[in-house]
């Protein structure tokens, strides 16, 4: 179960960028921080393997999304 | 920590980074504070001098967050790593929450009546063998009470701060140069100067932040460069662009080169020394005082000719190149020198003498009052300059730069304090060293002080030579010691009575920092327990000596001494507790105090002024439209509104009252315990950056407790070697005062060279105080931690 | 005055500096995986890489050059790190600054692992 910090770069699109951070918001794994300018961090904290690729996958075809940067990876947990 | 508060804890910190990329990314753009039910307000960190100002976050009555102030001049959003944690040192498990009496070597709970009570018996027993010790972490109105209490109430002048051991040399070296304490120059330098010259002063470990400011100008690519003058490596050598390693005590020698290489090469600002400078020397070197004597030019020339660059480099082990390269940038014209300085030359037994020197150097070569021209010396409390030595908490002072030997001075407190004429005494007290030996002196033997009142400080760990003046008072039965502080410390241990203190942002405040900024602050949390405010403290106890009839706390017209009033005029109890809070008594006690601050040219902004800044410097001076305006260079017509148009420069605190400072001759002497056969090591003593003082509010803070746990002592590896010591090893520390077990580290964080040994004070169980030197310097009385013989072996 | 413009002071901390830093207690800390980890320095939490000073993960690392330090800034040399997570107990830095990264790419991980990323340089921009 590992916790990802994540840095999403928005598309310069504002109305494509919004409709992304939408989306994001309505997923439960996916936490939004605040969002500056054209970047917003988003903590993803996924089930496991498949549900984390999924995640990433997802994140990066949203047409508001240029580019999915890992910021922090999170591996207390004692098994994930 | 559960698997879910771990998983939470994760996920913030998965935020977080998160969060800090995103800023970065976007231009640095501030990121609001969360605004999740935090009240945020402002106060000075509670540490060192530099003076930084925080924005503290408080929830649900705690603080929950710190953050740099983003608008504070001094540093501008940054903190070090002690100011990141400051709030954590409220919250320790074991702050002391109620007053406590010793009964039988056990401190019992007793109630806050009982001990105000205790307390005023004990001082009404002997008035005249009553003393008070605090510091430069008092506040200004906590200060200026106690100076009032004790000297205006009880005509007893055994006050003293801790400052005496830390910036007593800087102000004596100050007075007498200028005839006025405290720096001229102020924080500003370091962004304009060409040339940084630290004399013995890691300011990277002691005043990071100050550091960060200079050198961030070198990350912009400045040409700026970095002298570290010091007797061991530190962090800050690593940035050095010289590190000049001079022999323990030979910075005396180093400074009267550097007026020699001047003179020589006829490379002296004649226009600057003629027109505001003399020259003075001491009358009799064996009893140095602090006026001396006037000299003329060819005398002083004499004296310092004989410190040619051969002759100190051996005295001091620098090659000639490094004076001859000292010599060289004083006696450009073009290149701005800001020398600082801290413990290493005031903590020194000829300290009043290397202060002049170096404020000498600087003023023959014209280097002065010219921003990046500036000899400063740097605090290492929070209001050692703002209470220490504004509210002249001395035992021979009086607010406002006055002295108690001067009889107009005590007359203009007399009057201030509507005292009848000759209340105040006229000599002074027992100065810190003194006021501890005659405490720890029995009775019968002379000892003459018999109860004192400490606060917040810490003596029992920070006075030298602790067997002789802290521990001997153990077994004194007449002997009294009254302690208020918020955590139990190697002072409480002795002490008979215990009052738990209000700290830091738990009450109203103001500090003045190195640079003579006054800064403010309103309480913004409960105290724990019954923790009360120092201030209140001392009113609650002058009150009860008023009720036991002591005729000192009544003024000319029968009123209390510190008598307050609401805005209908109707005086205020504030000595009980239940009405303390009804007016701000910080603030009546700044308002009375500040008019005494006009004397010397040191007006201190009004209390409305200041809370609306993140401090200011004084002389703050009210401007035609009602406004008020720092000062950032004193005795410069350019910025300091008290030079006379047309003079330029103008010392007009002058002790030859000329308008001219004095540029002093001193001689290099030798320290009174060097290293010998038996004790063949210099044992230097200081601090470490994650640690403040005696680190009794830091080691509170688990983060900065984790990361220097315990004092250890750094010795050279080939040293080591020698003596067979590895890494980490358990060594056996000696002096002649008594001997120590530490741990040894080689290649640490300082690296002494051959034969010196340095041990940080901060740790409550390996005292290395026990071991330090009480010898001072004759002027300032401030005793040298930095230096006495010492020996190792491994344990 | 000086020439040097406010806004150019302390450039590298602009934004960080208006960071809050809640006041509480470290984690605890967490037993080592036993060598499958590496720590990873993150500059933007790092004392030192934010104009500040601190050299302790440096100092108190039991592995001898696991931390190198240069200009005062350290970074984890990951041939020489063991995973111990001495470094991470005791950074006194108010957000951690040190984690704790597989060394392996392990189930659920978005992104690549270290190995891949070149932990050698601290993910400054
Ligand atoms: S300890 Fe000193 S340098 Fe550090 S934040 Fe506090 S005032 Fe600033
Ligand atoms: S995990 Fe252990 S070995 Fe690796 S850098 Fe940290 S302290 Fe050194
Ligand atoms: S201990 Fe933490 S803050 Fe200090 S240098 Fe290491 S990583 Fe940076």
């Amino acid at each position: 179960m590992p916790i990802n910090g994540l840095m999403v770069t928005l598309s310069s699109d504002s109305a494509l960028a919004s409709d992304a951070c939408e989306r994001i918001a309505r997923r439960p794994e996916l936490e939004r921080g605040e969002r500056q300018d054209r970047w917003l961090p988003v903590v993803a904290d996924t089930a496991g393997d498949g549900h984390a690729r999924e995640v990433h996958g997802w994140l990066e075809s949203l047409h508001g999304v240029d580019q999915v940067d890992v910021i922090l990876v999170g591996f207390d947990e004692p098994n994930s | 920590m559960s698997t879910l508060e771990r998983r939470t804890f994760l996920k913030t910190s998965a935020m977080a980074a998160a969060t800090a990329a995103v800023s970065q990314r976007a231009g640095g753009a501030a990121a609001a504070p969360a605004s999740d039910g935090i009240h945020w307000d402002k106060a000075p960190c509670r540490f060192c001098g530099t003076g930084c100002h925080v924005k503290v976050g408080v929830r649900d009555g705690k603080v929950v967050a710190i953050a740099g102030h983003p608008d504070a001049e001094v540093n501008k959003g940054l903190l070090c790593v002690k100011g990141y944690h400051v709030g954590g040192i409220l919250y320790g498990e074991d702050r002391l929450k109620h007053p406590m009496l010793r009964r039988n070597g056990v401190l019992e709970r007793i109630s806050w009546d009982e001990a105000i009570d205790i307390a005023a018996r004990k001082i009404m027993e002997a008035p005249e063998r009553f003393a008070i010790y605090g510091s430069g972490q008092w506040t200004i109105p906590e200060g200026y009470a106690a100076q009032k209490l004790i000297k205006g109430g009880l005509s007893n002048n055994h006050i003293e701060p801790n400052a005496r051991l830390c910036m007593a040399s800087a102000v004596t070296g100050f007075i007498s140069t200028y005839g006025v304490d405290e720096p001229a120059g102020c924080y500003d330098d370091l962004d304009a100067c060409d040339v940084l010259i630290l004399w013995g002063n890691n300011m990277s470990e002691m005043h990071p932040v100050l550091f960060s400011r200079f050198y961030d100008r070198k990350s912009r690519g400045e040409k700026i460069t970095l002298i570290d003058l010091g007797t061991r490596r530190t962090r800050t050598t690593e940035f050095a662009d010289h590190y000049m390693e001079f022999r323990p005590q030979s910075d005396l020698a180093i400074a009267n080169c550097i007026a020699q290489q001047l003179i020589e090469r006829d490379a002296w600002d004649k226009e600057f020394v003629e027109k505001h400078c003399a020259f003075r020397a001491d009358a009799d070197l064996t009893k140095p005082d602090l006026m001396g004597v006037a000299i003329d030019f060819e005398n002083y020339k004499q004296r310092v000719a004989e410190y040619t660059p051969e002759k100190v480099s051996e005295i001091s082990g620098l090659p000639v190149e490094q004076l001859r390269l000292l010599g060289d940038l004083f006696a450009d014209p073009k290149v701005k020198i800001t020398s600082t300085w801290c413990m290493g030359m005031n903590q020194h037994t000829r300290a009043t003498a290397i202060n002049r020197l170096v404020h000498g150097i600087h003023l023959l070569s014209g280097k002065f009052g010219s921003p990046g021209n500036a000899p400063t010396s740097l605090t290492g409390q929070p209001s050692a300059c703002g209470t220490a030595r504004e509210v002249g908490t001395l035992c021979h002072a009086l607010p406002g730069g006055r002295l108690v030997a001067k009889p107009e001075h005590r007359e203009q407190c007399e009057k201030h304090w509507n005292l009848p004429a000759g209340r105040i005494n006229a000599t002074p007290g027992h100065h810190t060293v003194l006021m501890w030996e005659k405490f720890c002196t029995p009775t019968a033997e002379g000892g003459d002080i018999r109860t004192i009142l400490v606060q917040v400080t810490n003596p029992g760990q920070s006075l030298p030579n602790l067997h002789k003046l802290f521990r001997a008072k153990k077994g004194l039965d007449d002997k009294f010691l009254i302690v208020s502080d918020v955590y139990p410390t190697a002072t409480t241990e002795l002490a008979d009575l215990v009052l738990p203190a209000a700290l830091w942002v738990e009450k109203n405040g103001v500090f003045g920092n190195s640079e003579r900024r006054t800064q403010q602050w309103f309480k913004q949390v409960e105290p724990p327990g019954e923790a009360r405010e120092d201030v209140w403290m001392t009113i609650a106890i002058a009150r009860r000596l008023y009720d036991l009839g002591h005729p000192g706390m009544k003024d000319k017209d029968g009123n209390f001494i510190f008598r307050f009033t609401d805005d209908a005029g109707n005086e205020v109890p504030v000595w009980e507790y239940d009405r303390f809070h009804e007016i701000n008594v910080d603030r009546a006690l700044y308002d009375d105090y500040r008019p005494l601050t006009f004397l010397k040219h040191k007006h201190l902004a009004p209390y409305d002024v200041l809370k609306e800044h993140t401090g200011l410097r004084w002389p703050v001076v009210e401007q035609s439209d009602g406004s008020f305006r720092e000062t950032r260079f004193r005795f410069s017509e350019f910025d300091d509104p008290f030079v006379k148009k047309g003079n330029g420069i103008e010392f007009y605190h002058s002790t030859t009252n000329d308008g001219r400072a004095q540029i002093w001759f001193c001689p290099y002497e030798a320290h009174p315990e060097e290293p010998d056969e038996e004790f063949p090591f210099w044992l230097c003593t200081g601090r470490v950056l994650e640690h403040w003082h005696t680190g009794t509010m830091t080691m509170r803070v688990p983060q900065l407790r984790g990361a220097v746990p315990n004092n250890y002592v750094e010795i050279h590896p080939d040293d080591a070697r020698e003596a067979g010591i590895g890494n980490g090893d358990k060594v056996v520390l000696a002096t002649r005062r008594g001997e120590l077990e530490l741990s040894a580290w080689i290649n640490g964080r300082g690296r002494p060279p051959r034969g010196s040994l340095f041990v940080p004070f901060f740790d409550q169980i390996r005292q290395i105080n026990l071991l330090t030197l009480d010898a001072h310097c004759p002027i300032s009385k401030e005793p040298d931690y930095k230096k006495c013989a010492a020996r190792i072996r491994k344990a | 005055m000086s020439g040097v413009s406010r806004r150019d002071m302390f450039r590298v901390l602009l934004g960080r500096g208006r960071e809050e830093v809640p006041q509480a207690p470290p984690a605890a800390p967490v037993a080592s995986s036993g060598g499958d980890e590496l720590a990873l320095i993150l500059d933007r939490f790092c004392l030192a890489w934010q104009g500040s000073f601190c050299s302790v993960c440096s100092e108190r690392c039991p592995e001898p050059g696991a931390i190198v330090v240069e200009q005062g800034k350290p970074r984890v040399d990951p041939g020489k790190c063991t995973g111990c997570r001495v470094c991470h107990d005791v950074c006194p830095a108010p957000r951690n600054a040190v984690f704790l990264v597989a060394r392996k790419a392990r189930g659920g991980m978005i992104g690549k692992t270290v190995d891949e990323t070149r932990p050698e340089e601290p993910d400054h921009e």
